[in-house]
């Protein structure tokens, strides 16, 4: 207990030394395990060096762990300042072993331990802690700064290797990071996808939409990888209002139905022509008929010719010409204006001249009638044949999309199932897990060139279905334009069944 | 078991001792200091110098000052063995009848001046072998212990070779020091040559009787040595001998046998007494970096390798202190621990034979 009590007191009175040399350790032992880690680095460097693998982070964390791990070890055994140790470095400030020999001689209560240890207590007392320097050694230093050099190289350079590696094996991986060049295309592929969508949603017909596709494919074809962006940008944007333009002027596009109904002379006849219907046509001379009958009763022969002009006029300012029908309406103009009488009738005559203008009317209108029926019928006929064209078409490039997207899937599907022997035509008696539940109706041909001679329910052949014999009678009529009738030959070629 | 007397005894006594040789002797405090260190300690000292140095003197003095019956031998080659340690003689008694009286010879005292040892044969200088490690004379089958204190002290002369017989190995290994008497400096000779104008005879006073000594030995023997600074005398020691365990760099080059353990008995000896002569209570590794020279400098036998370059025995103990890393330590000549710099920490110098690089 005595001991105990000396020993309490000797540590007491090198405590503040004590404290000093622990630090001291303590960074001793961060830095002998730096070294230690960042040794580790390197090898873990040399690994990545040698595998050609990034493993930045995984030396990173060795390094990390190891000088952590390792500091405590260190410290623990290595770099901890005992009381003895302590002694010595403060003996090594000139005190001649007094401390080493005062711990030492701890315990003991003569006299001469007595006066050995006031008298390191005495010449303790004229140096304190600050005049006690910090030994860290300068090999210490030299070697850790050598191997961390060493480390930062070998880590930077074999993180450098892979990454290269990396890039050089996969330019396409699937944490890609596209180039400014692949943006400035991603961008310009939105741009004409957006455009592509616009003329398909457009309400124009399927000719102009052709002809705006293929505006935009040839924007395409001439846009160049050498070409800025914005240069890119201008040509799609040109070419947009291109489009544009040419879908408003369809859009801004009027019958002579629609022309006439801007008149008032004409307004009922113009109304009648825009339904299409002989018999409300019809209806609209008859209208016509009243609404001019008083006039030209009462000698008012103007309404003739204004309406003669208005006819005329809208012959002129329709877009959508339908030459039966101007024909009849200019017929129609000619003998409104021919009824009128050349001179003004006497006194007394204006109703049997009066009669026989509206005479002239009656036939003008009722042969206008007749005129009018052959174009209007002529005009419906062939409203039916772009209607039956558009759906054709589209049902055309519906049909040939699937083939495709099913040609697509059978490739992706086949291609990896059998990389090695892809010529070897599988036992029809043994049909592979890998076909599926497609195996079966349209097993693909042993020779490896596989057909698609069905719809896309897999067995109904194209031969059965029944629009193929309404392409082969729109191939015979005249109603398609030459695309089109490109179009059906094309896929009739592609099923194998012969042209009309 | 010392007391706090004992050990103001042992400084004033020291005081005292130095103070009255100081009356007698004129620089030389090196080797008055080790002189005093070694007959403190109980060890015998080899003073070699050339002539007129001071060296007879200086132990003249030493008996005078420690009140203690003093012998002089002057070493010649026909000197015999019964000379020094004396011999049995027929002496006829009150009857008339005769027989063997043994007569003692000048070895029978306290403080011995063996002067210029090395003039003697080997066979006399063997008589003082069992005298001087066991303080006892063995004649004609009978031994006579000597009286205590008991010292040798001899001297010899480095430069006049000729008819002389330099001391074995075993004869050398009995003294504690050799310590080497250098020509006084120019400010020494002055005050050598106007104290003799006055008076040749020695004028100090008996500072210490033989019992004060004895009980000084008693009180130096008990000074502590720390673990630390006894492996280091042990190291220092084998460091000397070429086949050791832990050999000096330098000892494999240039010595052939070292040092014996008498060596590491005398450092720690010697260095108990210079710490306490110097007011402190522990043996420092400065005490035996001080008296490494003299300890071991007679106890190393050279290669002819280190006489052909010159290397002495002081400049392999230098080196081989610098080598144990303890260098810094090394009081300067004459330097006492108290007037060593404290408060900063003591660099360790390294440098061939001794030289701060």
């Amino acid at each position: 207990m005595k001991e105990k009590k000396q020993l309490t007191r000797e540590e007491k009175l090198l405590a503040s030394y004590r404290a000093k040399l622990r630090r001291e350790g303590l960074l001793k032992a961060c830095l002998t395990a730096s070294i230690c880690g960042f040794a580790l680095s390197v090898i873990v460097s040399a690994v990545s060096f040698a595998t050609v693998s990034d493993l930045l982070f995984i030396a990173l964390g060795v390094w990390a762990a190891a000088t952590a791990g390792l500091t405590a070890l260190f410290y623990r055994f290595l770099f901890r300042p005992d009381l003895s140790a302590t002694a010595r470095r403060v003996d090594g400030m000139g005190l001649e072993e007094r401390v080493v020999t005062m711990v030492e001689l701890s315990g003991r209560e003569d006299v001469l331990a007595g006066k050995q240890r006031k008298d390191t207590e005495q010449a303790l007392s004229s140096v304190g802690v600050k005049q006690m320097r910090t030994g860290i050694p300068k090999v210490l230093l030299a070697v850790l700064l050598l191997v961390m050099a060493l480390a930062v190289f070998m880590m930077s350079y074999s993180t450098v290797l892979a990454v290269r590696a990396q890039e050089t094996e996969n330019p396409i991986g699937e944490e890609h990071t596209p180039t400014p060049s692949e943006q400035d295309d991603a961008i310009i592929r939105e741009m004409i996808e957006k455009l592509r969508e616009e003329i398909n949603a457009a309400p124009v017909d399927g000719t102009l939409k052709s002809y705006l596709h293929q505006i935009v494919d040839d924007l395409e074809a001439s846009l160049k990888p050498t070409d800025s962006l914005e240069v890119k940008i201008a040509r799609v944007s040109e070419t947009a209002q291109r489009i544009h333009k040419l879908i408003e002027e369809y859009l801004s596009r009027t019958t002579i139905g629609q022309e006439l109904q801007k008149h008032e002379t004409t307004k009922p006849l113009g109304d009648a022509v825009v339904t299409g219907d002989i018999e409300t046509v019809k209806g609209a001379f008859q209208a016509m008929y009243d609404s001019i009958e008083p006039h030209v009763m009462a000698g008012e022969y103007d309404i003739l010719a204004q309406t003669a002009d208005d006819i005329e006029q809208s012959i002129r300012d329709a877009t959508i010409r339908d030459e039966q029908l101007a024909e009849a309406l200019q017929k129609l103009a000619d003998a409104l204006r021919a009824a009128i009488p050349k001179q003004p009738p006497e006194e007394g005559e204006e109703e049997h001249v009066g009669d026989e203008v509206m005479k002239e009317v009656q036939d003008a209108f009722d042969q206008a009638v007749q005129d009018m029926q052959n174009a209007l019928e002529g005009e419906k006929e062939k409203a039916e044949a772009d209607k039956n064209a558009d759906e054709l078409d589209k049902e055309l490039q519906d049909t040939i999309q699937d083939a495709l997207d099913k040609l697509n899937g059978k490739e992706q599907e086949t291609e990896p199932e059998d990389p090695e022997e892809p010529e070897e035509p599988e036992e029809p008696e043994e049909p592979g897990e890998e076909q599926g539940g497609e195996q079966g109706s349209n097993p693909p041909p042993a020779d490896g060139d596989v057909k698609y001679d069905s719809v896309i329910d897999g067995e109904t052949s194209y031969k059965d279905v029944e629009y193929e014999e309404q392409f082969k009678e729109l191939l015979e009529s005249d109603t398609l334009t030459d695309e089109q009738r490109k179009a059906i030959e094309d896929y009739l070629e592609f099923l194998g069944t012969e042209k009309p | 078991m010392i007391t706090e007397q004992n050990l103001e005894e042992f400084k004033t006594l020291c005081d005292n001792i130095f103070t009255q040789i100081g009356r007698d002797m004129i620089g030389q405090k090196e080797v008055v200091e080790f002189s005093v260190i070694a007959m403190i300690a109980g060890g015998n000292v080899l003073l070699e110098g050339v002539p007129g140095v001071g060296k007879t003197r200086l132990v003249r003095t030493l008996g005078r000052v420690f009140s203690l019956p003093f012998s002089r031998i002057q070493f010649t080659p026909d000197l015999m063995p019964a000379d020094v340690t004396g011999t049995n003689i027929i002496v006829k008694d009150e009857k008339g009848n005769s027989k063997f009286s043994f007569q003692k010879g000048p070895i029978f005292s306290n403080i011995i001046l063996a002067d210029e040892i090395n003039r003697a044969t080997p066979k006399t200088q063997s008589a003082l072998l069992e005298a001087m490690q066991e303080h006892k004379v063995t004649v004609m089958g009978v031994s006579r212990p000597l009286d205590e204190p008991f010292f040798v002290l001899a001297t010899q002369n480095p430069i006049e070779q000729d008819g002389t017989y330099p001391l074995p190995e075993a004869q050398m290994d009995r003294f504690m020091f050799k310590l080497i008497v250098t020509y006084p400096k120019m400010e020494e000779l002055g005050r050598i040559v106007g104290m003799t104008q006055i008076t040749m005879d020695e004028v100090a006073d008996a500072a210490c009787s033989a019992e004060e000594l004895l009980r000084m030995r008693a009180t130096a023997k008990e000074i502590p040595v720390a673990a630390d600074v006894m492996n280091y005398a042990m190291r220092l020691t084998l460091a000397t001998q070429p086949g050791s365990e832990c050999p000096a760099q330098i000892a494999k080059k240039y010595i052939r046998y070292g040092a014996s353990p008498r060596a590491a008995q005398a450092l720690i000896s010697a260095a108990k007494v210079r710490a306490l002569m110097n007011g402190r209570y522990n043996v420092s590794y400065g005490d035996l970096n001080a008296l490494a020279c003299p300890v071991l400098r007679h106890r190393i036998k050279l290669t002819f390798e280190a006489v052909t370059d010159s290397v002495t025995a002081d400049d392999i103990i230098h080196e081989i202190i610098a080598e144990l890393g303890h260098a810094g330590d090394t009081p300067k000549a004459g330097e006492t621990v108290k007037t060593a710099e404290k408060g900063e920490e003591q660099p360790v110098k390294r440098g061939l034979f001794g030289k701060k690089k």
